[in-house]
């Protein structure tokens, strides 16, 4: 089949080559008919020299048929508005579309290489295929969608009828930001009353959320990009956007162009280190000892903004510190009011005077009763008289204030690496150089205390008086993408009404499984997920959770090494073939709509086309939604149907023809403007006393899981990162020919002292290894790594290492209590030690 | 009288091979041939390091085109004169009349010059000629970098971008030295 496939790929490639019959410039153009027609023999000849279509000459574009506008949105957060220029239904070339706003154009090395090697991929799954070797080796035969839909039909059935729906289980990831395809599986076991497993904590994104949540009320939110212009300092923790978010790069280089001084946080010398005014390395797992490093700081020196603390935070609620509760007067809070010496309330803000996230809308004026009196004290300990029983409140800020002393400039350093003198040079940057923007990001999320850093950086802000304010502010995430996902109607994810999933932990899938408790489950449907290189553990997904499933269906456009684990493949349309989505963006606020630039190739089909074909087999699909087109169903429940009025009021007739618009945020969008929080007070939460429990009622930092200071690290010294880079969006590009000649194979960095001290050069191959796994891979050493750290630049395949083995097989997916009681606990990739000898 | 060249704005680059990669796409360069190299420290394009010790460490990419000399060594030194200087500074290669001989690859001391293994001919950037010609402003290395690390234009323009960056700040220029008079103006945005 390799060969067959090869062979016709090749031809696709031919094609592709004989199409780019270039148009060139008048002069040539001028040359008369003797020329073209010499030059037309000439086949994959310089587009200088090439010959010229009558509807293309002169545009200095290839000979085309037309340009389609598309959208190449494979979670590498860019959402780019590409122009296809296509010629007999083969894509000769890609453009970046414009945007409204023209700062927002874009493409990329991957984007490139997606539209005109992904698409036409060998590797492409080109029929519905059924597995005949062993799992995981790939072997698979050619059979009909109608026995794909049977196969799957009756395996969903057996279990229904032998175990109940809920042994039929689904998870889906974000490969592709189309809304459909990101909410697929969610869809699907809604409408076979199925598990639905989450996607947010195994996909490891979700800690810098956890920091959110308690304290801001919402996942995650930022000002627009352009808001960093303007700001006198931009402070970054665990943010490589250089590599992880290149698009927006050239708005930190605006920035610093118009005076902003770049600071970045980070272990590794990363690509946005290099452009930095100051590059502050750390040691992996602790930047939230150095946030709370910097408040020790600010508190002492009393550079905080008390008045903003008070108006704004909980900072001046009452807390019984025998019970680390809030003191409560019915259901208002309590402050102490030095004026009056004595407790007084104050109310939370009533709910639906708080905005709706993802909406940030709110109406009324603030009810008195919710406003914290001026001379409520922020320092000191008050005796108070409550349902008869005398208590010794505090202030949550006194707390705060307690709580720093773990954090001096030396204690903090102690932990962090970072020099005390450092640090409060960055605490006086931060202070003296306002407006001031923090940014937190992935890095630091790929901890197993990765929600301590976010939840620090935010009291930071906070009590500095910084968040909603321009060009300063806390910023994670932000733009449409999550926000649209957040604000669909339950219409859109339940097409087959009065039926529902039963949700369950995705971060606890493979336990989930492998137990086959809190109940059996005996087939799972993968979409849009690389699952078989990004998940955790690989040699327990194998070992223990593949075995206790009956069938495994596996929809994908390449033949990844997930695929491979499939009992049934289906073979899925790239963004150009597909007839129609919406896509949203990290980035900004526009909503985008992908037209089909070519025929779907293959045999492939969308996963809606897939849905509605299962549902016409279990003979619903007049009886659900699936019945409508993956554009009516659009105008209906993704636009028209949204929660947040700022999707809502999207002209859908205006996006079908545009294919872009912005929802109706604000231009210069702030983050935080209006000043109210989606928080229990509707006030920014400092002190959160559900958390008490696991010792985190305030930002506060602890090791990770596989901290190099734990006992493990005698063992296994080396903290095993898996960074990012430019070269593929996880395991997406890494296998293109293009991106193969500026990445040809895996390294893993190791630094020159570690190097070094094991005798180890650039180039040997080395086993690394934990008690979890091993993999095999070839070193590049490199000053840009710290002495103890290993960084393997992430979304290489099996394959690609030495001996089939995979560095996945390292990671571990352990639970973190505190995160499972905020929301999910998120993998932590970066937060696993390993040691290495030459292989 | 045009002059067309490039202003590359090194702290603008990210080192990401955009351009190498889009320029492939329109040029269709074969397997190999880049137009236009990111070089790295060590002059590679790929396995990027940086230079100096943890923590004191300096990064840098360079985007090497061919850079459209005033004085070009490949002209000189091709045979058959498939090589010429356009009034309006473009240095092309006539892939009809080259022989592949390479001398003009030995000649550029830029390295900007390779071998197509498949035509077996002289390989090189065109300035995208074929845009500039038709009235589209943008090359196509140009239009892509994700860090608006790019400009092309015409030097002799006072009214142009390129024309402003270099009367308006520090540039340098690959080996000056050689007398090539190279028309590729590399400059700093942020760190001079």
């Amino acid at each position: 089949m390799g060969d067959q496939s090869s062979a016709r790929a090749d031809a696709f490639i031919m094609r592709r080559r004989r199409f780019l019959q270039l148009a060139a410039g008048a002069a040539i153009a001028g040359a008369g008919a003797q020329v073209l027609s010499a030059c037309a023999q000439q086949v994959g000849k310089n587009p200088e020299q090439q010959a010229v279509s009558d509807q293309a000459k002169g545009t200095g574009q290839p000979e085309y048929d037309k340009a389609v506008r598309c959208v190449c949105a494979p979670n590498c957060v860019g959402t780019c508005a590409i122009n296809a220029y296509v010629k007999d239904d083969v894509i000769i070339k890609v453009e970046p579309a414009d945007f409204p706003n023209k700062a927002y154009n874009r493409i990329c090395l991957r984007g490139i290489s997606n539209a005109l090697q992904r698409v036409y991929s060998p590797d492409r799954v080109k029929y519905p295929m059924k597995r005949v070797g062993e799992r995981g080796q790939g072997s698979f035969v050619r059979i009909s969608w109608e026995e794909a839909i049977d196969l799957i039909y009756e395996n969903m059935q057996k279990n229904i009828e032998t175990y109940g729906s809920t042994a039929n289980a689904f998870i889906g990831m974000t490969g592709n930001y189309g809304v459909y395809p990101q909410v697929m599986a969610t869809m699907m076991a809604m409408t076979y009353d199925a598990t639905a497993f989450t996607n947010f904590g195994i996909m490891g994104d979700n800690a810098c959320n956890m920091g959110f949540l308690p304290t801001l009320g919402v996942e995650q939110d930022a000002s627009s990009w352009e808001d960093m212009i303007g700001s006198k300092a931009i402070i970054m923790f665990g943010c490589n956007y250089a590599e992880t978010n290149m698009q927006e790069m050239h708005f930190v280089f605006d920035a610093q162009e118009a005076g902003s001084k770049l600071v970045v946080v980070d272990p590794r010398f990363s690509k946005t280190a290099s452009k930095a005014d100051w590059w502050i390395p750390i040691r992996p797992g602790t930047d939230a000892a150095l946030a709370l490093g910097m408040m020790s700081h600010i508190v002492a020196q009393k550079l905080h903004d008390e008045a903003y603390v008070k108006r704004y935070t909980n900072a001046a609620f009452l807390v019984d510190p025998s019970t680390k509760k809030l003191l409560r007067q019915g259901d208002d809070y309590l402050v102490w009011d030095s004026a009056q010496s004595q407790a007084v309330p104050v109310a939370a803000l009533p709910d639906e005077m708080k905005p709706a996230y993802p909406s940030v809308e709110v109406t009324g004026t603030l009810p008195k009763g919710t406003e914290v009196p001026e001379g409520a004290a922020l320092y000191g300990s008050f005796k108070v008289v409550l349902d008869g029983t005398e208590c010794e409140a505090k202030p949550a800020f006194q707390l705060l204030v307690e709580s720093l002393e773990a954090y001096t400039p030396e204690k903090a350093s102690a932990i962090c690496e970072v020099p005390a003198d450092d640090i409060v040079k960055l605490a006086e940057l931060y202070t003296n150089e306002t407006p001031a923007s923090l940014r937190v990001s992935q890095g630091t999320n790929r901890y197993w205390n990765g929600h301590l850093p976010t939840r620090a950086l935010i009291q930071l802000a906070a009590i500095t008086g910084n968040i909603g304010k321009p060009h300063a502010n806390i910023n994670w995430a932000g733009g449409s993408l999550m926000r649209l996902l957040f604000s669909l109607p339950g219409s859109a994810v339940m097409p087959y009404e009065g039926h529902v999933a039963t949700q369950q932990p995705g971060s606890q899938w493979y336990d989930i499984v492998a137990s086959q408790k809190p109940y059996p489950i005996k087939f799972l449907w993968v979409n849009n997920y690389g699952w078989g290189t990004q998940g955790p553990d690989r040699n327990k997904l194998e070992k223990e959770v593949l075995p206790q499933l009956d069938f495994i269906v596996v929809s994908e456009q390449i033949l990844t090494p997930g695929a491979c684990y499939a009992d049934l493949v289906l073979p899925i349309s790239s963004n150009y073939e597909n007839p129609f989505d919406v896509i949203a963006s990290w980035s900004n606020m526009y909503v985008q709509a992908s037209d089909q630039a070519i025929s779907q190739q293959w045999e492939s089909k969308t996963d809606y086309q897939v849905a509605q074909l299962l549902a016409e087999r279990f003979g619903i699909l007049e009886a659900t939604s699936w019945k409508l087109d993956a554009k009516e169903f659009a105008r209906k429940n993704i636009i028209k149907g949204n929660l947040a009025p700022e999707f809502n009021t999207i002209d859908f007739d205006e996006l079908d023809k545009n294919k872009i618009v912005r929802a109706n945020f604000s231009q210069d969008y702030r983050a935080f403007e209006s000043m109210r929080f989606r928080t229990p007070s509707g006030k920014i939460e400092l002190y959160t006393e559900s958390l008490a429990e696991f010792g985190e009622e305030l930002a506060c930092h602890y090791e990770p899981y596989e901290g190099n200071r734990n006992e493990k690290a005698a063992k296994y010294p080396f903290t095993f990162m898996n960074c990012r880079t430019v070269y593929t969006t996880h395991s997406q590009h890494v296998r293109l020919p293009w991106i193969r000649e500026v990445a040809p194979e895996p390294w893993l960095e190791i630094s020159p002292t570690d190097a070094a001290a094991r005798g180890f050069e650039t180039g040997d191959t080395v086993e690394v290894f934990n008690d979890r796994g091993s993999y095999q891979v070839k070193l590049l050493v490199t000053p840009e790594i710290k002495p103890g750290c290993l960084n393997q630049r992430q979304g290489w395949w099996p394959q690609d290492f030495v001996g089939n083995t995979h560095y996945s097989s390292l990671l571990h997916m352990q639970l973190n209590p505190a995160q499972d009681a905020i929301s999910e606990t998120n993998y932590a990739p970066y937060d696993n030690l390993v040691d290495l000898k030459k292989a | 009288m045009t002059k067309y060249g490039f202003a590359i704005n090194l702290h603008r680059c990210i080192g990401c091979r955009t351009c190498t990669i889009s320029c492939k796409m329109e040029n269709l360069s074969p397997e190999g041939v880049q137009r236009i190299r990111v070089l790295n420290p060590e002059d590679e394009v790929i396995y990027d390091r940086p230079k100096g010790t943890y923590p004191k460490l300096t990064m840098t990419w360079t985007p090497v085109p061919c850079q459209h000399c005033e004085t070009p060594p490949c002209v000189i030194v091709c045979p058959v004169a498939a090589t010429e200087k356009r009034p309006d500074g473009i240095v092309t290669i006539d892939k009809e009349k080259c022989t592949g001989c390479r001398s003009c690859v030995t000649a550029c001391p830029y390295g900007a010059r390779q071998f197509d293994p498949e035509a077996l001919k002289a390989d090189k950037c065109t300035l995208c000629l074929h845009r500039l010609d038709a009235g589209l402003e943008k090359t196509v290395c140009q239009m892509s970098c994700p860090g608006r690390a790019i400009v092309v234009g015409d030097s002799e323009d006072d009214t142009s971008e390129l024309a402003r960056i270099i009367r308006e700040n520090k540039t340098s220029l690959l080996f000056e030295e050689e007398g090539t008079g190279p028309q590729v103006y590399y400059w700093d945005s942020v760190k001079g």
